[in-house]
């Protein structure tokens, strides 16, 4: 028995983990959230935003961890679209310039009609060259940045007129998904200019313990996976959007639910494992 | 191309979308988004509730195109009338929406509430008053519905703010209702129907002008749709292979990224989880005092990632917080696993300034080879 169980097939396993994360999103299973003291530190930096302030979206994750990432993306452009600061979007990751207008659309077009392209926000989209591309435009965003997205030139851009580098951003938000990434800002840009720069970051659950070291010099404050996004997403529905919000502002709350089923049976795995180690040793004792 | 009358392009399709004259052209390929916009700005509205002298009107208008018409049809132009929403239906639909939503205390607040000396917890909200309409703004709505076809839809809801407590979700009622609703061309469409099966029954027929009178506005509401479902699929055929914008909605390549590559990557991310699933059976054994360590901040991490793991510690005093979940994961995080991380990128640093100093003074010189190969 204990050798069957040992030697499981694992698509057992893998059915177990498809019903684990499947049947939480068929109840639309959710709990409520308290915000902790990391997405409390991202919502308060944003919060010091005056109308106006100069806010650097870095949107560097791409389709393979937008399940992730997208929630906290949208309820940061939302919080920065509140406070009336101008967002120029950028991206490190070839298919970035996808999860910057999936962001423009559904939050700036839709719930912020009255922001101009070009006054209010721009897509300045991707460029190639990783933290290549942090070490130049953090002493001059116009040398590489001639043009935006969609080739407009950068002169004819309102927002970019006065613009020479970085460095003139009241706070850079970024989503970091891999590498390129948070880690690359901070190295190359926030540490050179720690007394200029600021810098908040959304990331996924397996970069965020490798940027905990720069808390809170380098880093001002960190959404870690899910969990940190549904905190964030919290703050910012209690601040903005009232009792009925509409539910992309809700994704990573309804994303806790397969989370919490899914982690219980992994503890639950990794405890039936063990079980049957033991087991197995104290039999061939 | 037929226009319906208040006929406007805004919304998605705004943006690349114009109008000259009798034709719309499009610049660029047309997303399905773009498309349902164009199709839902056309200007054929929902109908509102007849009142008896505009049915009277919409009689003569129909006997004015072949004739009086006989008693039998004038019931039956009436009760296709009667079928149209009453303002009674529109003002259920905004109370409904009004009805306020059950809504549940954190685990938190419970606690607060249990240390304060609650002796009854509740974990139920005690439920917000639900929103019904008043009496002047069930008076605006009537209005709305029935004696005033020029108020907007946005106008009535200013109106009904105005008259007292309105919230957002009620709002968004009202269009919903409405967008449910017959237009006029979908009910003189009905009425031609009902006509020439009563025509069947009595032996008479249905004057062709009166029919195509009917008829028209549904004529012109499939035209106009049939139109820009062309210029839908015209926008898709490019003049030259592979020109225009690369990533544009509806382009080959718009589509590889959004039917392919999406879908891959995140599959590919998704599957961690049964790998990692299936690894943690398999591998994840306490074998030893390091591994029993690991294994024990596994479970930490992993239960205060979620709702349960504050839930299930929220019975440990105050006093004794540090041993909650969340401070314990916080400790996890910002003690043992700064420490550890940062220790690890000095040590990274140092070695790399040893190695690079070695190299530099020709201390090491094993990355020329040994000569010997």
């Amino acid at each position: 028995m204990l050798t069957r169980l040992a030697n499981i097939d694992r698509r057992w396993i893998f059915l177990l983990m498809g019903i684990a994360v499947a049947v939480p999103i068929l109840l639309q299973l959710s709990f409520p959230e308290y915000p902790g003291a990391q997405a409390q530190a991202v919502f308060d930096e944003i919060e010091k935003l005056r109308p106006g302030d100069r806010v650097l979206m870095a949107w560097d994750f791409d389709p393979s961890t937008e399940g992730e990432l997208k929630p906290m993306a949208t309820a940061l452009a939302r919080q920065c679209a509140e406070k009336r600061a101008k967002l120029y979007f950028i991206t490190l990751l070839p298919v970035g310039p996808q999860m910057i207008d999936d962001t423009i659309s559904e939050v700036i077009r839709e719930d912020f009609p009255d922001m101009v392209y070009g006054e209010d926000y721009v897509n300045l989209g991707f460029k190639s060259g990783n933290e290549g591309v942090i070490k130049v435009i953090i002493t001059d965003l116009r040398g590489l940045y001639t043009t935006d997205n969609r080739g407009t030139n950068i002169d004819q851009i309102p927002m970019c007129k006065n613009v020479q580098s970085v460095q003139q951003m009241d706070l850079i938000v970024n989503v970091s998904g891999s590498y390129p990434g948070t880690k690359e800002w901070v190295q190359y840009a926030v540490t050179p200019y720690q007394s200029k720069l600021r810098l908040v970051a959304g990331c996924t659950g397996v970069q965020a313990p490798l940027l905990y070291p720069y808390i809170p010099n380098q880093l001002q404050g960190l959404l870690g996976a899910i969990k940190g996004a549904s905190e964030y997403e919290t703050l910012v529905v209690k601040a903005y959007l009232g009792v009925n919000p509409d539910p992309k502002y809700l994704e990573a709350r309804r994303r806790m639910g397969p989370q919490l089923v899914a982690h219980l049976l992994m503890i639950a795995l990794i405890i039936a494992g063990n079980v049957i180690y033991f087991a197995q040793r104290r039999g061939s004792v | 191309m037929p226009f319906p009358d208040d006929f406007r392009l805004d919304g998605a399709a705004g943006d690349v979308v114009t109008r000259d004259g009798d034709s719309l052209t499009i610049r660029g390929p047309m997303s399905p988004e773009q498309l349902a916009s164009v199709l839902d700005l056309a200007g054929f509205e929902p109908l509102r509730p007849y009142s008896e002298s505009r049915r009277q009107a919409f009689i003569g208008e129909l006997e004015s195109r072949g004739g009086p018409l006989s008693e039998d049809e004038r019931t039956q132009v009436m009760r296709t009338f009667d079928t149209l929403w009453q303002p009674s239906l529109l003002v259920q639909a905004i109370n409904t929406a009004g009805v306020a939503r059950k809504e549940f205390k954190s685990w938190r607040e419970l606690r607060r509430e249990q240390l304060a000396g609650e002796p009854n917890l509740q974990r139920e909200r005690p439920r917000a008053a639900d929103l019904i309409l008043n009496a002047a703004q069930v008076v605006a709505v009537d209005e709305f519905a029935t004696s005033d076809p020029a108020m907007s839809e946005d106008e009535l809801i200013a109106r009904l703010r105005a008259a007292g407590e309105f919230s957002d979700r009620q709002a968004a009622s009202i269009g919903a209702f409405l967008a449910t609703q017959p237009t006029l061309a979908d009910l003189k469409h009905d009425l031609a129907i009902e006509l020439l099966k009563l025509a069947r029954l009595t032996g008479r027929t249905v004057p062709q002008e009166r029919l195509d009178w009917l008829l028209l506005d549904t004529r012109q509401q499939a035209a106009f749709e049939q139109k820009v479902n062309e210029l839908f699929q015209a926008s898709h055929i490019t003049r030259f292979a592979w020109s225009g914008a690369f990533d544009g909605s509806g382009s080959p390549f718009w589509w590889i990224y959004e039917y392919v590559f999406q879908p891959l990557t995140a599959t590919m991310f998704a599957m961690l989880a049964f790998y990692v699933a299936s690894a943690a059976f398999r591998a994840f054994r306490a074998k030893n005092t390091e591994a029993v360590l690991l294994l024990g901040t596994a479970f930490i991490i992993l239960l205060a990632q979620t709702y349960l793991g504050p839930w299930l510690t929220s019975w440990v005093p105050e006093s004794l917080s540090a041993l909650q979940a969340e401070e314990m994961k916080r400790y996890i995080m910002s003690l043992f696993n700064t420490a550890g991380n940062r220790a690890i990128m000095i040590g990274i640093a140092l070695g790399i300034a040893a190695t690079s100093l070695k190299i530099l003074l020709g201390v090491d010189r094993s990355y020329l080879g040994r000569g010997d190969e």
